[in-house]
């Protein structure tokens, strides 16, 4: 009975140009989504274009990959810049991406 | 007989001769206008985008920036990657408020959109690549620097 189809977990990646550094963020989420085994729908947008996509597409997660002061109200969201400076602050990030992800 | 993604970005290497950020960038841009990769303007795009939102990235144990703009002024997605022997500030990409001394820079001049995103993913990949971060540090010649980070490209993800 169950759930045959995988789960959708909805993501949106933010950073200043829409393209580099999203671009990191953009295969951590595909990455653990594959992991918890749920199929990844992952939309990589400019800071200025942020508000907008979250209000249509009400996102699972929202990885930030440039330090932005936008108020995405009660959207989770995940500091995804360790991704790209790396060391422990990657695995970090990496963890919480999941953390919020696993979320129902 | 491989044959690689036809998406994969090109490549290039230069030691620029400045020392300061701005005319880093510049210098770097006016490299790639000379050989058609980008638009006019693509320099001053860089270091607009530079000032809101700062690339330099305090990786270990050399720091890098990846200098970028958005894609209307490239013609040809291409890489240009630069070395300096004495390093040049950079702003920090996870705070602005402090600084980095860079000595490899990749300046991302990618044109097209999302057909791009494992050509990308493999560049950010290799920026990340401690070794060959500190091979191209090393490196006395653009040639070299070029095909290191060519291969790079050819082998990551």
């Amino acid at each position: 009975m169950a759930d045959e189809k995988k789960k959708v977990k909805t993501c949106v990646v933010v950073c200043g140009a829409g393209f580099a550094t999203s671009t990191v963020g953009a295969k951590a989420c595909e990455d653990a989504c594959k992991e918890l085994g749920y199929k990844a729908k992952v939309e990589k947008r400019m800071a200025t274009a942020a508000k907008t996509t979250v209000a249509q597409l009400k996102p699972d997660l929202i990885v930030l990959m440039a330090k932005l002061t936008i108020d995405f109200g009660d959207y989770p969201v995940v500091n995804g810049i360790p991704l790209i400076t790396g060391g422990e602050g990657k695995k970090k990030a990496m963890e919480e991406i999941k953390e919020v992800l696993s979320r129902e | 007989m491989a044959t690689n993604n036809v998406q994969d970005p090109d490549v290039m290497a230069i030691l620029p001769e400045s020392t300061e950020r701005d005319a880093l960038l510049h210098e770097m841009a006016d490299y790639l206008l000379g050989k058609g990769i980008v638009k006019p303007g693509y320099g001053d795009a860089v270091i607009e985008r530079e000032k809101t939102y700062p690339t330099g990235i305090p990786t270990e144990p050399i720091a890098v920036a990846i200098p970028h703009s958005s894609r209307e002024l490239v013609n040809k997605s291409t890489i240009l990657v630069a070395r300096t022997k004495s390093g040049v500030t950079f702003d920090r990409i996870d705070d602005k408020d402090l600084t980095v001394d860079v000595k490899v820079i990749f300046m991302l001049a990618i044109g097209s959109d999302d057909g791009e995103v494992e050509a990308i993913a493999k560049v950010m990949n290799a920026v990340q690549d401690e070794a060959l971060v500190e091979q191209i540090a090393s490196s006395e010649d653009a040639d070299s620097i070029e095909k290191a980070f060519r291969d790079a490209l050819a082998v990551v993800i």
